[in-house]
């Protein structure tokens, strides 16, 4: 039994890292803290909804569709508000974000209704398959590996091209890496899109087992707060271990405690770990 | 003399919230957003203390809100003590929470510290919503006086006791927020010009500067938490008076606290006149819109109020009152100009 809820909670897991890597990208880089970010999850959400609903297209197929949808969310957020914010106090960033998930937020309550929206028939079933013992459902394994799998893109992504150093070299030193050549405002646009793009991409995966409605993703966002601080900001490996361990904290928490504590774990989990280590699990 | 120009727009507000319910405003309807306005006022001015002046972000201030609220309704409701009592018993539960709390969490630095706030609340949300002696899930439902205490309104003690907390009659109910209201607004206007308002503002600026002059930072932080925590609780109590129903959703989500930080940041952190302002433009708003568009729900209201969120943010960080600060020097300069030339 415990096992099938660690195997569950570690299936979550995956997908509560890659919202997370999302979220630690614009924090590390330039130490913004994104609270529209389960809004962006929510417009992917939608958007995943909207493209079976009148399209055909499962959320799994039209997942790059959105994914570039709601890079342009990002992008076109950093031009039109964090921009204007980069130099000011923290609160200030922060507050602006939280206008923009208001909005962003009841202008799906204004469009679409509070109704919950399901996508019925998704290509992935809901069916199980057993490994010694363990039921693991279809659509939850896909939601995983493809969570993971983009997670790992992320990381190369950061490593391996160009744009990525760029963005690790920004993060590091804004004014030297000015110096070098780099278009800090380009990396800074870039690295909102790629955020953005992260979420949408976990919102894709989510959309054909997760009813979607405004409210959907509130949790998300502040789950995702907990796990980019436990995991150090702007580290993405540190969000991935994290995320991992939330999911998993939930799962058990939930299965030994009861139900209704299972995100009264995940906040006293961060309480705790943040008086040890003030700068996360795996900051520096 | 200098106090009366000094804080000119507080008697002007003061005039306004006294004529306005009782002339052109007196429906049940402006009745209930001006109470609305006097409570989110009375707990932003308590956010204030501790964000806009010492500078340590909160995002949780429904905890406290909420320990306030539930501490006078059950002792209302299981022991029939007058909410008088009952405010300041959620003030005192309120402070030893904030307490303990942030004795040790004042070592966070920046978002560490507010998403450590945040995580307070939402761990009471949790705790309440599951705690059966306080009605778990299903809340508390305040049983209207007349019914907890049949004579009550018989004799003259009951009926101090109950002054005005029973909100058939809202009149009495909003004036008496209004002078707890304006005993706070008095209390922060007395603490920002004091020395203690001063060392909280160097902890603001420069928590390394702070320290160097021999400023214990965690005490003068943890007393702009107590102090903070207090008034929340008070705000708490008028809420549930004023809702007659409370449960863990309605006071301790984040949805809560950022009404009292947003309506502070529109109005203008770290002034005292900023909660009142921008609380009166977030609910005016709301009533406008529900008037316009015939029912709530639509979600329309918040979409305008992120707007200007954004907006103040973007453009003027220090709210409205920053705004009318910024007008007022334009009309100062012209003068000093005129003047020069007139010489």
């Amino acid at each position: 039994m415990l096992g099938q809820i660690v195997i569950n909670g570690l299936l979550n897991g995956f997908v509560y890292a890659l919202v997370a890597v999302g979220l630690t990208l614009t924090w590390g880089v330039m130490d913004i803290v994104n609270f529209a970010h389960g809004e962006f999850l929510l417009w992917g959400m939608y958007g995943a909804f909207w493209i079976w609903a009148l399209v055909g297209l499962d959320p799994l197929l039209s997942l790059p569709l959105v994914v570039v949808l709601i890079f342009i969310l990002g992008v076109l957020t950093y031009f039109l508000v964090i921009k204007r914010v980069l130099n000011a106090p923290g609160l200030t960033a922060l507050l602006a974000t939280f206008g923009l998930s208001m909005v962003l937020k009841n202008l799906t309550q204004f469009f679409w209704t509070a109704n919950y929206r399901n996508v019925t028939d998704p290509l992935v079933s809901s069916d199980s398959f057993k490994i010694g013992g363990l039921y693991i459902r279809h659509d939850y394994i896909v939601a995983a590996a493809g969570a993971l799998l983009l997670t790992f893109a992320v990381i190369l992504f950061m490593n391996k091209t160009k744009t990525g150093v760029a963005i690790k070299a920004t993060s590091m030193n804004k004014s030297a890496a000015q110096l070098m050549g780099i278009n800090t405002n380009r990396i800074f646009a870039i690295t909102f899109g790629l955020s953005g793009a992260c979420v949408g991409a976990a919102a894709a995966l989510m959309a054909s087992f997760t009813p979607i409605y405004p409210e959907a993703c509130a949790l998300y966002s502040t789950i995702a707060f907990v796990i980019v601080a436990l995991g150090g900001f702007g580290n993405i490996k540190g969000a991935l271990y994290a995320g991992l361990i939330i999911g998993v904290a939930e799962a058990v928490g939930g299965y030994f405690i009861g139900t209704s504590f299972k995100y009264l774990v995940v906040f006293a989990i961060y309480l705790i770990v943040i008086q040890i280590k003030p700068r996360g699990l795996f900051g520096w | 003399m200098v106090t009366l120009k000094k804080h000119s727009l507080a008697f002007i507000l003061l005039a306004a919230f006294i004529i306005v319910p009782l002339t052109i405003g007196n429906t049940t309807d402006v009745h209930n957003v001006i109470i609305y306005i006097l409570i989110y006022a009375m707990v932003g001015e308590a956010w204030n203390l501790i964000t806009g002046f010492t500078g340590q972000t909160s995002f949780g201030h429904a905890a406290y809100f909420g320990v306030g609220a539930y501490t006078s309704t059950i002792m209302l409701e299981y022991f029939h003590i007058t909410p008088w009592i009952g405010m300041l018993v959620g003030g005192v539960i309120a402070v030893i929470l904030a307490f303990m709390v942030n004795f040790q969490m004042f070592k966070l630095k920046g978002h560490y510290f507010a998403i450590a706030t945040l995580c307070v609340a939402e761990i009471l949300k949790t705790i309440f919503s599951t705690w059966k002696w306080v009605g778990a899930g299903d809340g508390i439902a305040l049983t209207p006086i007349t019914v907890l205490i049949p004579d009550a309104s018989k004799n003259a003690w009951g009926k101090i006791a109950w002054l005005s907390l029973d909100v058939r009659n809202r009149l009495p109910f909003l004036f008496t927020t209004l002078a707890v209201f304006c005993i706070v607004f008095v209390v922060c206007v007395l603490l920002e010009n004091s020395k203690v308002g001063f060392y909280w503002k160097a902890i603001r600026e420069s928590h390394e500067v702070a320290e160097s002059i021999g400023i214990n930072p965690r005490n003068y932080k943890l007393l702009a938490m107590c102090l903070s925590a207090f008034i929340a609780a008070i705000g708490g109590t008028f809420f549930a008076q004023f809702f007659k129903y409370i449960d863990a959703i309605t006071v301790f989500p984040l949805s809560v606290s950022m009404i009292f930080v947003l309506v502070t940041v529109l109005g203008g952190i770290g002034n005292v006149y900023g909660p009142i302002i921008g609380s009166v433009i977030y609910y005016s708003l709301e009533l406008i819109m529900r008037r316009l568009t015939g029912a709530s729900g639509s979600g329309l209201d918040q979409i305008v109020f992120g707007i200007l969120i954004v907006l103040v943010t973007c453009f003027e960080p220090r709210g409205i009152m920053g705004l009318i600060d910024r007008i007022k020097g334009r009309f100062v300069k012209k003068a000093v100009k005129e003047g020069e030339a007139s010489e």
